[in-house]
C-alpha cells in the first residue's frame, strides 16, 4: 500500500531518531531503575543508594507480597472491574456528549459547550460533593464509590473530543448519509464511529489511565480496606508510613512498616497491567481508514 | 425564525437524546456540588448547618493575599504553568509527528509505550526515583559528579537548579501522554495528500511546517485553551511531593496549591481552602474567556463556545 | 426556559441533600441504638470484623447497644473525619480523633464537637475518676470540655537513642548526659571510632527538631509565640531567643562535622528506625517515656538501644490534646455514647479486646499476667494500649516491666505542669497571619535548626524579619491577649 520510498540518511532522520531514542530511554531508564531496586535486597539500597547494578539481588519484596495473603490479588480485582467499566460508561458518555457539540448547525451547541466547559473550571470543593455521594446517594464504603465520583465524564475530554469530531469527520460524509436517509444514531454508529477509531483508544487510555491511577476517591470514600484497589493499597502504606514518623513515639505499635523494596515492587505490580494492555490498544491507532469512498 | 429553531430542535432530537447521560452526570457530579461554594463566604458552623451559618465577606479570602511571598507564589504558579504548556505542546508535537511517521509496526509500539510509562507512574514514586538520583549519596552524585572529579552537589538545599528539575520532570511524566491525543489526529488525517507530497520532492520539515501543523491547528488550539484555563493550578505532587518538601529551596517550589497545603494542614479550614479553590477557578475563568474571544476574532471555527 | 428547569433542578438537589439529615432509620432503631464508633490503627488489621462482632457483643450485654466499628488508619484519619465531621447527617457516635496542631479549639468553634459536661456528670464517672478534673479541664473550652485523653504518657521528654553495642564498645555513659550540649563529645567520640555512620539521622517528617519539648519552652500548639518559661505566662518569640540561636549554633556545629545524616530533611521514604536497623545511623532522636526503649525496639532490627534522656519531662495542652476520645456533634446517641466512653476507662474486657483482640486467638495471657502474641496474633497485628482509654486496665506486654504502668504514672506526676494547661488559642481571628506563618516556618525552621543555615545569625535575622512580614506580631500579640482572658477567669 505504501510507496517505497529509498532509505536516505537525512539531517532530519537523525534528528527524529535521536530524539525519539533520548526521549524513550529517558523515560524507560527511571523505571528500569525501579524495577531493579525491586529485586534488590532492602538493606544495600540503604547503604549503598539506589543502583542499576545492586549488591545483592533479593526476592523478599515479592515474597513480603504475597505473604499479604489474598490482599494484593484481591486489590487487583477491584482495580480490573472498576477500570474496565469505568472506562466502558466513560467512553461511552463521552463520545455521546461530544459528537453532538461537534456539530455546528445544533441549536444551543454554544451554550451547551460553555456548561460542560465550565465543569473544568469550577467545582464545589471537596466537603460538597462528599456529602451529596456519601449522604444522598450512599456510596460509601461500597464499590460504586470507586466508579463514580469525578472520574466518569471529565470536560476535558468532552472538548478534545469535541474537537476530533469537528476536525476529522468531514462534513460530505454526514450529508451523504443524511441524504440516503439514515437517522443520526444510523450516521453516528456506522458513519462516524468507525472513524474515529485513534479517538476512541485515545479516550480508552486516558479514562482508563484516570481509573486505575486513581487513590483519591478511595482514601475520601472508603474505610472498608476489603474495597481498596492496588493503588489505595500502596497509597495507604507510604501515607502511614509518613503518618508514623511525624507522631513520632507516642503512637508506636508493633507492626512492622513496609520497606523501600517493597513499596517499589507495588509500584511495579501496579504498572505492569497497563504494559501488558496497552500493546492491544495500539491496535486503535492505525492510519488511513477508508470509509465508503470519500476517503483515501 | 422561531418555528425554524424548533424544527431544528425536533430534527436533532436523538442528538439531544444522546447527550442526556453525560449532561446528567454532569449535573451530578459537578453542578449540585457548586451549591457549596457558598461555603467560602460563611463563617462555617456545622451544628447549625452550612446554609445557615452566618455571612463573612471575602474573609476566607484574606489569607491568600497576606503574606508577602503572594507575588512570589503567584509568579511561581504562573510562569512554571507558561513553560509547562509551551514545553509541553513543543515535545509532545515532535513525538507525535515522528511516532506517527515510524512505519515498523514494532518501532514504534516500543516507542509509544516507553514515553507513556512515566504517566502511570503516581508522583510518590516519581518522588523516590528522583530522590535515588538526586539524594547526597544518589546516582548523579555518586556515579557521574564524584567520578568525573566534579564536586558533589546538595541537589534539595540549593533553588537555582529547581526550576530546571521541574520542568524536566513535569515535561517527562506529561509530554508521552499530551502527545497521544496529537498522534491519535494525526493517524486520522487523509494520507494520500502525504503521499503525494512525497512523490512531488516535499521535505519532511516543509510537510511539517505547511500541511502537519496546520491541519493540527485546531487541536493545538483546543487543548491549549483548556490547559491556560487551568493556569492557576499546579499538580501538587510535583511541588510537595518531588522537591521532599525542602525549605531551603521553597523561593523556587511554592505555588498556590502548596501554600495552602501548609497554611491549612493543621488548620483544616474548609470555608479557607474553598476560597482558595474558586480564586483559582475565577482567574483561570476570566483567562479562558479572554482567550475564546481572541480564538474568535482569528479562527471562528476553533472557539469552544 | 430551559434556564428555569435547569435552576430548580439544582434547587430541588440541593435540598434533597439538605433534608437528607433525618434518615427514616431512626424510628427502626428504638428498641436498641447502633453505636458508630471510629479507631485507629497503623494498619487495618486483617480480622477487624472479629473484633467489631466481640466489641458489639460486649457492649450489648454491658449497656445495651450494638456498636459498628470504623476503622481508619494513622495515614487517612485526618482526611476522613475531617469530612466525616463536615457531613453533620452521618452518624459518628463515639470518635477517637488526632487533633495535633491546633487541638480542639478550630472543631469547637465549628460546632463540630459535643460539650461533655452534663455527660460526664450523669453517665461518665468512671471517666472522671481515671482521668482527673486537671486533665479534663486541659481539653476545655470556656468551661466546656470536649475531649477526654487516654491513659498514656502525658509528659513530654526528648531523647537520644543509640546503638547500644557502640555505647558498650566505647564505654561511654549516657546517664552522664541531661542538655544537648553534653551530646557533642560523646558525638565526636562515636564519630571518630565509626566514621562509616552518621551519628544521629531523623526522618525528614519528623521535623522540627524539639519534637515535643525544648528547655522549658512551652510551644503553645504551634510555636508561633511560645512561653519561654512554662512558669510564666509572657508570650514571645522563640526564634528570636538566645536559647534557640544556641540550639542552631550546636547542631550546625555537629552538622558541619559530619555528625548528622545529610538528608535528614528530604530522605522521606526512610524512617529513623530504618536507617539505625540497617546500620547508616548511630542513634536517632525520639520522645521519652516508660517503656520507649522496648516501644522502639519494635521496629528496630538487629541491634539494641540505649537512651540519653535529655531534660525534665513536662505536660503541655497538645501532649494532652493530641489524641483524644469525643462524642461528634454527628451524634445520633450522645447518652449512649458517654456510656461506652464510660466502658472505655472502666471495663477490662473492652480495653484489652481493643487493645489486643480476642483472649486465645490473637493474644494469650501467660502466668505471669502479661500479654503475649496468640496463635492468630497476625489477624490483630497492631498491639498498642496507650489508645483504648484506660490502658492501665490493659495487661502489660510481654517483655516490658511488670510494673509499666506505675511508672507511667510516676512519670505523668512528675511531670511538671505549664502554666497555661488547657489553653489552646483560637486562631480564627488571626487565620490569615497563621497560614501565612505556616510558609515561613517550612522555609526556615527545619534548616536552621538541623544545623543547615551556613550564616547563622543572618538566617535567623532574615527568618524572623520574614516571620514579622507574615505578621507574627499580631499573631502573637492575639495569642497573649486569649491567654490572659483565659489565665484570668
Amino acid at each position: 500500500m505504501y510507496l517505497k520510498v529509498k532509505r536516505q540518511i537525512t539531517l532530519y532522520g537523525v534528528i527524529k531518531n535521536i530524539f525519539l531514542w533520548f526521549f524513550s530511554l529517558c523515560c524507560l531508564i527511571p523505571f528500569l531503575l525501579l524495577i531493579i531496586s525491586s529485586f534488590t535486597e532492602d538493606k544495600s539500597i540503604m547503604q549503598y543508594g539506589y543502583s542499576f547494578f545492586p549488591k545483592k539481588w533479593s526476592l523478599d519484596a515479592y515474597i513480603y507480597l504475597f505473604s499479604q495473603g489474598g490482599k494484593i490479588i484481591h486489590a487487583y480485582g477491584i482495580s480490573v472491574f472498576v477500570t474496565v467499566l469505568g472506562t466502558l460508561m466513560g467512553v461511552s458518555m463521552t463520545l455521546l456528549l461530544a459528537y453532538p457539540l461537534s456539530r455546528k448547525e445544533l441549536p444551543g451547541r454554544n451554550i451547551l459547550s460553555f456548561l460542560v466547559l465550565f465543569t473544568l473550571l469550577f467545582n464545589g470543593g471537596l466537603v460538597p460533593s462528599y456529602i451529596m455521594w456519601a449522604t444522598v446517594f450512599h456510596m460509601k464504603n461500597t464499590i460504586w464509590a470507586l466508579l463514580f465520583p469525578n472520574l466518569m465524564v471529565k470536560a476535558f475530554f468532552v472538548i478534545m473530543a469535541r474537537s476530533y469530531f469537528q476536525s476529522s469527520i468531514p462534513l460530505e460524509i454526514l450529508e451523504s448519509g443524511r441524504i440516503d436517509g439514515a437517522s443520526e444514531g444510523k450516521i453516528f454508529s456506522k458513519i462516524v464511529l468507525p472513524l474515529t477509531k485513534p479517538l476512541i483508544a485515545t479516550l480508552v487510555l486516558f479514562i482508563g489511565l484516570s481509573y486505575w491511577n486513581d487513590w483519591n476517591n478511595g482514601l475520601i470514600y472508603l474505610t472498608d480496606s476489603s474495597l481498596y484497589s492496588i493503588q489505595n493499597v500502596l497509597n495507604e502504606m507510604i501515607k502511614s508510613i509518613q503518618a508514623l514518623s511525624s507522631m513520632g513515639g507516642i503512637a508506636s505499635s508493633r507492626v512492622a512498616l513496609p520497606s523501600n523494596t517493597v513499596r517499589m515492587a507495588i509500584a511495579v505490580v501496579g504498572t505492569l497491567p497497563l504494559l501488558i494492555v496497552y500493546p492491544f490498544l495500539q491496535k486503535g491507532f492505525v492510519r488511513g481508514i477508508v470509509v465508503g469512498g470519500v476517503k483515501g | 425564525m422561531k418555528s425554524k429553531t424548533r424544527k431544528n430542535i425536533v430534527r436533532y432530537k436523538w442528538l439531544y437524546i444522546m447527550m442526556l447521560p453525560g449532561m446528567i452526570y454532569l449535573l451530578i457530579n459537578n453542578y449540585i456540588p457548586m451549591a457549596g461554594l457558598v461555603i467560602a463566604f460563611k463563617k462555617v458552623n456545622f451544628q447549625t448547618g452550612i446554609f445557615q451559618s452566618p455571612w463573612c465577606g471575602f474573609e476566607n479570602f484574606k489569607y491568600l493575599f497576606r503574606t508577602k511571598d503572594a507575588w512570589i507564589i503567584t509568579r511561581n504558579t504562573i510562569l512554571y504553568n507558561l513553560v509547562f504548556i509551551i514545553l509541553a505542546l513543543v515535545v509532545s508535537l515532535a513525538l507525535a509527528i515522528f511516532l506517527s511517521e515510524i512505519r515498523n509496526k514494532k518501532l514504534r509500539s516500543f516507542h509509544q509505550a516507553c514515553v507513556l510509562i512515566p504517566y502511570i507512574i503516581s508522583y510518590v514514586v516519581v518522588s523516590y526515583l528522583v530522590y535515588a538520583f538526586l539524594g547526597t549519596n544518589g546516582l548523579v552524585n555518586k556515579g557521574i559528579l564524584i567520578p568525573f572529579g566534579g564536586k558533589p552537589v546538595n541537589w534539595y538545599m540549593e533553588s537555582k537548579y529547581w526550576p530546571f528539575i521541574l520542568v524536566f520532570v513535569n515535561t517527562w511524566k506529561n509530554a508521552g501522554y499530551a502527545s497521544v491525543m496529537y498522534l491519535a489526529t494525526i493517524l486520522g488525517f487523509d494520507d494520500s495528500i502525504f503521499e503525494a507530497a512525497t512523490l512531488d520532492g516535499v521535505t519532511a520539515w516543509q510537510k511539517i511546517r505547511y500541511m502537519t501543523i496546520p491541519l493540527l491547528k485546531p487541536t493545538i488550539i483546543t487543548l491549549t485553551m483548556l490547559n491556560i484555563g487551568r493556569i492557576f493550578y499546579s499538580d501538587f505532587g510535583l511541588f510537595y511531593q518531588v522537591p521532599q518538601n525542602s525549605g531551603a529551596i521553597l523561593q523556587a517550589t511554592n505555588v498556590l496549591d502548596t501554600y495552602v497545603y501548609r497554611g491549612l494542614l493543621e488548620l483544616g479550614d474548609i470555608s479557607m481552602s474553598s476560597a482558595a479553590g474558586l480564586y483559582q477557578a475565577v482567574v483561570g475563568f476570566v483567562i479562558i474567556i479572554a482567550a475564546n474571544l481572541i480564538v474568535r476574532k482569528i479562527s471562528p471555527d476553533d472557539a469552544i463556545f | 426556559m430551559k434556564k428555569r428547569t435547569l435552576s430548580m433542578l439544582l434547587a430541588s438537589a440541593v435540598a434533597v441533600s439538605a433534608m437528607s439529615f433525618t434518615s427514616p432509620a431512626t424510628v427502626l432503631a428504638e428498641e436498641m441504638p447502633n453505636l458508630v464508633v471510629s479507631y485507629a490503627y497503623a494498619e487495618i488489621p486483617a480480622d477487624i470484623d472479629k473484633i467489631e462482632a466481640a466489641l458489639s457483643e460486649l457492649a450489648q450485654e454491658k449497656i445495651g447497644c450494638t456498636v459498628t466499628l470504623e476503622a481508619f488508619t494513622y495515614g487517612n484519619i485526618n482526611d476522613q473525619l475531617t469530612l466525616i465531621l463536615s457531613s453533620p447527617s452521618e452518624q459518628l457516635d463515639v470518635m477517637f480523633g488526632r487533633f495535633f496542631g491546633t487541638g480542639i479549639s478550630g472543631y469547637v468553634s465549628k460546632g463540630q464537637l459535643t460539650g461533655l459536661n452534663d455527660l460526664l456528670d450523669e453517665y461518665g464517672q468512671g471517666i472522671k475518676e481515671v482521668i482527673g478534673q486537671d486533665y479534663l479541664d486541659a481539653a476545655s473550652v470556656d468551661g466546656e470540655i470536649y475531649g477526654v485523653t487516654t491513659c498514656r504518657d502525658l509528659g513530654a521528654q526528648n531523647a537520644f537513642l543509640f546503638r547500644k553495642d557502640i555505647i558498650d564498645e566505647l564505654g561511654i555513659d549516657l546517664s552522664t548526659v541531661s542538655d544537648y550540649e553534653d551530646l557533642t563529645p560523646i558525638f565526636e567520640q562515636i564519630h571518630e571510632a565509626h566514621p562509616e555512620l552518621y551519628v544521629t539521622g531523623a526522618s525528614a517528617t519528623q521535623s522540627p527538631f524539639f519534637v515535643k519539648q525544648f528547655k522549658k519552652v512551652d510551644f503553645l500548639a504551634d510555636r508561633l509565640g511560645v512561653l519561654m518559661d512554662y512558669n510564666e505566662p509572657v508570650v514571645s518569640n522563640l526564634f528570636e531567643s538566645e536559647e534557640f540561636r544556641d540550639l542552631v549554633e550546636l547542631t550546625t556545629q555537629w552538622n558541619q562535622a559530619g555528625y548528622i545524616y545529610p538528608d535528614i530533611t528530604t530522605d522521606s521514604s526512610n524512617s529513623v528506625q530504618m536507617l539505625l536497623s540497617n546500620g547508616l545511623a548511630a542513634s536517632y532522636m525520639q520522645s521519652w517515656k516508660p517503656g520507649a526503649i522496648v516501644e522502639n525496639q519494635n521496629t528496630v532490627q538487629n541491634y539494641e538501644l540505649e537512651a540519653a534522656v535529655i531534660g525534665h519531662p513536662a505536660a503541655f495542652t497538645m501532649s494532652v490534646q493530641s489524641w483524644m476520645w469525643t462524642i461528634p456533634t454527628n451524634s445520633k446517641y450522645p447518652e449512649k455514647a458517654m456510656e461506652f466512653m464510660n466502658l472505655l476507662y472502666t471495663d477490662e474486657e473492652v480495653v484489652n479486646l481493643l487493645s489486643y483482640g480476642i483472649e486465645g486467638e490473637h493474644y494469650v495471657v501467660t502466668d505471669d499476667g502479661f500479654a503475649a502474641d496468640g496463635p492468630e496474633s497476625s489477624g490483630y497485628a497492631d498491639k498498642a494500649a496507650w489508645k483504648a482509654g484506660n490502658a492501665y486496665l490493659a495487661h502489660v506486654w510481654e517483655g516490658d516491666e511488670a510494673d509499666l504502668y506505675e511508672q507511667l504514672k510516676a512519670f505523668n506526676e512528675s511531670a511538671d505542669k505549664t502554666c497555661a494547661m488547657g489553653f489552646v488559642m483560637d486562631n480564627s481571628s488571626v487565620s490569615a497571619e497563621y497560614t501565612a506563618l505556616q510558609s515561613v516556618l517550612a522555609q526556615y525552621e527545619t534548616l536552621l535548626e538541623w544545623g543547615f543555615a551556613g550564616d547563622i545569625d543572618a538566617t535567623i535575622e532574615q527568618f524572623n524579619n520574614a516571620l514579622y512580614e507574615a505578621g507574627l506580631q499580631a499573631y502573637m500579640d492575639e495569642k497573649q491577649r486569649q491567654l490572659d482572658e483565659f489565665l484570668g477567669k
